[in-house]
């Protein structure tokens, strides 16, 4: 190192430079992705029939504009204002198509012979009797329920999206209209598109708000723990260093920052801290012992001292981190990747970086120290190895029964992966939802493809059943088909005193005529939706009223209950059921990255302590704080979600670290002191403080995670706090107790073989 | 089905002439385009391919007569091809002072229903442009401006630009100058966005009075859903004293 010291600080420097701006000029590359269907691949599941519903029935999106009074919302001002606002929105560059309650049309055969397709709303009337009527009318339209809600107190404007256009454009575009048209009525926005443009913005201040404030808060922590600025200043660069190398790899690879890459920047200040955290400390303890020693011999024996120990808890981080790599979901993996390097890149210049830029420093003049630890502290710890020395079965067993307890609330965690839940109820997005599902029978869809011959009678007539059953579906907002359209135009065809009105066709010649009719009058595209042009796939169009798993669910069942068994059922997929796709892989990459994380670690414990009894015993903390947490998680109803489920594999990586430098201390301990109790107490009071302050600096810089716009980060950060907390103590009480009691061979070198 | 009413109402626009300038205003190289396309007692037989967004398609073969009875302009179309829509009927009478009527038959259900043909019924009922918009009657209305001449397949065009006066719609038509044939309409809305292409292609001469050329191929695309509408004109046959009973509908 001396002579790595000598030859080489300029070679180092450069090369980080180097790097660092590199990496800068990669970072305008980064972009944005907001969009959730993306975590799930591409041939997969309902995704996959989504792609295929896409291809016979286009995208066509949808963005929804509520205006919701507290009185009733056929008033002639609002309806001025629903006319204005449609003439506005048509104009907007990106949107295709505009329908409010003026486009609710009551198609009739007039005194005249003529055929009508007449707005039921084209005025409001002042006579109350000529207004209930009204209300009556839209009440008993197929269609009135989509534009008006059934309290009469809001009405919806419903806008096709073009594909191409980015949600950014269009949405400013949309809100930039209702300014310009103000009026008494409060309007809500919602839709996919509306969803994606406010994650896209809630992540844009996420990360303007987590990366300084956490920052900060180290900044805050070293100053208090060290007293001087270099013990300020060079972890900090190495922090900021990991994330701009990290945040520039992405921007290589051609990743796009998403909620879940939120927590890289955060994660890597929790964690990348810690190596220049104990590197300045013990720089500190030798400055005060080493009088006569130079800077640059100080840097070395810091660096002889420390690289081993550093170098196993580093490994063992990024193997809990490699976990993540078994997740289908991209993002996931990505997080895992970009941690591990992100990790190892601190880890190396923690290392070599900062003692090398140590040796720079003039040696300051020594006053004497006190060292400051919070007497509570060594109070606490003096405790626990009484407990652990005296009560070793008590500790275990104390453990045992928090884990049983824990197991039970496991049964009760739930997986929830909608995405409509992440923002707070105070916001105006999540209003625009609520409105959206209770009066508007929700934003979500789902498809029910039918293929073959879809102008059948019998097909048709199947159809019409299938319709009216799902109505009855307790979750179902909206149910729309190709019968629904068929109907109505039967009303322009013959009178209501005959049996054909408002019925099916009776032949494939019939039904393929009342379509040609429909091209013919203007429904041509609405149609369109529903049933293809060669009339070889149609589908029935289910809304859900929320947004919930258990709803998606509920609803999914229900729709294979009522088609199985018809033979020309295609598939059931929508937007509103990729959830139920994430939240599968969300339970899966759980286990499997769980399962990963913890080969790793056991392989790499069995490893450094040369035992694969180590490997297991030091697996422990972390299996009975993973059980804690997850039981935790479901005693407080916190859902499992894309966010949440990637707690467990970086708790692991991190919490394994206090397991690694007690074991390390305790096996220095005991072959000086030869004796059990003694050495766990030592190592306790003296490794112990700085396992509770690494601990506590981890959990302090995750915690600012609360201050995140997003509900499962929110989460993040207090399970963070939880999990952590579990290896705390499973370290400072269990594993010295498990020694205590089972004497592990590993610890106590030259002992014979009996145990 | 709602292209075939675009086209056969440019096609059945009623014909007036009137004197000649030597050097033609840019509205009367339009309208000159629009009567040479304009027919009376005619018929054409022609295919019509349907194409959506995602590249499915669907065809149809259909007659499509022409005639002028008693000041009424007459247009019966008669789908003749497949089979489960064979015999559907759709007739378009036009009165002189610019009102209509649309009548369709049902041949499944042996009904005839008709439509109000005004401006408001003909946009609902399909139409992005309304009919009296290729009546040259309603021509006055229009504001024809030359933005100068342009090559299109190497041929030399007009390129005339059209707005209605009470709208902020408008259309760029390409007529060739020489011959006056129209081969292209463009269609805008208010902020400038194309929202129609018609193409008109493939001129040649027919036998019906007058030495007509007609084009045999046009293409409409709309913008807006990306639908594309090819129409084939495999025949054109004179009709010699149309009468008012080749343009009834059944059941009438």
């Amino acid at each position: 190192m001396k002579t790595i010291i000598k030859k080489y600080t300029f070679l180092f420097i450069s090369g980080v430079v180097a790097l660092l701006l590199f990496s800068v000029s990669q970072l305008p590359k980064l972009t944005i992705n907001p969009g959730f269907d993306e975590y799930i691949p591409d041939n997969v599941g309902n995704r996959a029939h989504l792609n295929q519903l896409d291809s016979i029935f286009g995208g066509n999106e949808k963005i929804i504009v509520i205006l919701n009074r507290d009185s009733c919302i056929l008033n002639p001002e609002s309806f001025e204002r629903v006319q204005l606002l449609v003439d506005d929105l048509k104009k907007v560059q990106g949107v295709e198509h505009t329908m409010s309650m003026t486009d609710i049309v009551d198609i009739k055969i007039d005194d005249e012979g003529f055929t009508t397709f007449n707005p039921i709303v084209d005025s409001i009337p002042s006579d109350q009797g000529q207004l209930h009527s009204l209300k009556q009318d839209i009440r008993n339209s197929e269609m009135g329920s989509r534009f008006v809600s059934s309290d009469f107190q809001s009405t919806a404007l419903i806008l096709t999206k073009s594909d191409v256009m980015e949600d950014q454009t269009i949405i400013a575009e949309i809100e930039e209209t209702i300014e310009n048209n103000p009026g008494k009525e409060e309007v809500y926005i919602s839709g996919q598109s509306y969803l994606r443009n406010a994650v896209k913005s809630y992540i844009k201040k996420d990360l303007l708000t987590l990366l300084p404030t956490s920052l900060a808060l180290m900044v805050l922590i070293l100053f208090l723990s060290f007293r001087e600025w270099k013990g300020v200043v060079l972890p900090f660069i190495v922090v900021v260093l990991s994330i701009v190398f990290s945040f520039g790899l992405m921007a290589v690879l051609g990743w796009e920052i998403s909620i879940v890459s939120l927590l890289l920047p955060v994660m890597l200040v929790a964690i990348a801290n810690d190596y220049g955290i104990h590197l300045i400390n013990l720089y500190q303890e030798k400055c005060r012992t080493e009088t006569t020693a130079n800077m640059g011999h100080l840097a070395v024996m810091v660096y002889r001292e420390l690289r081993k120990p550093i170098l196993i808890t580093g490994l063992t981080t990024i193997g809990g981190m490699l976990g993540l790599l078994s997740h289908k979901m991209a993002p996931a993996a990505q997080l895992g990747i970009l941690a591990s390097i992100g990790i190892g890149l601190a880890l190396a210049m923690s290392l070599f970086l900062i003692p090398v830029l140590l040796s720079l420093y003039k040696k300051p003049v020594q006053k004497p120290q006190h060292i400051d630890r919070p007497s509570i502290t060594e109070k606490i710890l003096s405790i626990f190895a009484k407990w652990v020395n005296f009560h070793p079965k008590t500790v275990v067993a104390s453990f045992g029964i928090a884990t049983l307890i824990s197991i039970s609330g496991i049964f009760l965690l739930r997986v929830d992966t909608n995405v409509e839940g992440y923002f707070p109820r105070h916001s105006e997005i999540r209003k625009g939802i609520d409105l959206t599902n209770q009066q508007f029978g929700g934003s979500q869809y789902v498809s029910v493809l039918f293929r073959g011959n879809m102008l059948s009678p019998d097909f048709l007539n199947r159809m019409e059943e299938y319709t009216g059953e799902i109505r009855e579906l307790p979750d179902a907002g909206h149910v729309i088909s190709p019968v629904t359209f068929m109907k109505e135009l039967s009303k322009g065809i013959y009178t209501p005193d005959e049996p054909e009105y408002g019925t099916l066709p009776r032949s494939e010649a019939e039904a393929a005529q009342y379509l040609e009719m429909a091209s013919f009058t203007g429904f041509g595209n609405q149609l369109g939706r529903f049933i293809d042009i060669n009339n070889a796939n149609a589908r029935i169009l289910v809304s859900m009223k929320d947004g919930s798993n258990l709803t998606g669910k509920t609803i999914l069942n229900g729709l294979r209950n009522i088609t199985k068994d018809d033979p020309q059922l295609g598939f059931i997929a929508g937007p509103g059921l990729s959830k139920i796709q994430i939240a599968e892989m969300v339970i899966q990459g759980q286990i499997s990255s769980l399962l990963l994380a913890f080969i790793i670690i056991l392989f790499l414990l069995s490893v450094i302590f040369k035992s694969a009894r180590a490997g297991i015993k030091g697996s422990l903390p972390l299996l009975v704080a993973t059980i804690f947490l997850f039981g935790f998680m479901g005693f407080f109803n916190i859902s499992l979600d894309i966010v949440t489920a990637l707690l467990s594999s970086i708790m692991i990586g991190v919490g394994i670290d206090y397991t690694i430098h007690f074991l390390w201390r305790y096996k220095a301990e005991y072959a000086v002191r030869r004796e059990i109790r003694p050495s766990i107490w030592a190592t306790l009071t003296s490794t112990g403080r700085g396992i509770i302050f690494n601990a506590f600096s981890v959990m302090a810089g995750f915690s600012v995670l609360v201050l995140s716009g997003f509900a499962p980060l929110r989460f993040f950060g207090g399970l963070v706090v939880i999990s952590i907390f579990s290896c705390l103590i499973s370290a400072l009480l269990l594993i010295p107790a498990i020694v205590s009691l089972t004497r592990p061979k590993f610890l106590e070198p030259g002992k014979t073989n009996n145990e | 089905m709602r292209s075939i009413l675009l086209i056969f109402f440019i096609l059945a626009g009623l014909c007036r002439t009137e004197a000649q300038e030597e050097e033609a205003s840019p509205k009367e190289i339009f309208e000159n385009a629009v009567r040479h396309l304009s027919i009376s007692d005619a018929r054409l037989l022609m295919n019509m391919e349907t194409t959506d967004q995602k590249g499915n398609s669907k065809t149809r073969e259909l007659h499509a007569s022409f005639a002028g009875i008693d000041e009424t302009k007459k247009v019966m179309i008669e789908i003749t091809a497949p089979d489960n829509l064979k015999g559907t009927k759709v007739l378009s009478t036009r009165q002189q002072e610019g009102s209509g009527i649309i009548q369709v038959y049902m041949p499944s259900t042996g009904k005839t229903r008709k439509f109000r043909a005004n401006n408001r019924n003909m946009s609902r009922l399909g139409n992005k442009i309304p009919a009296g918009h290729f009546n040259t009657s309603s021509y006055t209305r229009y504001k024809a401006i030359s933005i100068g001449k342009e090559q299109i397949k190497g041929v030399a065009c007009h390129k005339i630009h059209l707005r209605p006066e009470e709208e902020n719609t408008y259309g760029i038509a390409y007529v060739t100058v020489k011959g006056e044939q129209l081969i292209k309409v463009e269609q805008y809305d208010q902020n400038a966005r194309m929202t129609g292409l018609t193409e008109l292609s493939e001129y040649r001469s027919t036998n019906l009075p007058g030495n007509k050329f007609y084009p045999r191929k046009i293409k409409i695309r709309e913008t807006e859903t990306d639908e594309k509408t090819e129409i084939t004109i495999t025949d054109i046959k004179s009709i010699t004293d149309p009468e008012e009973l080749d343009f009834k509908m059944p059941g009438n």
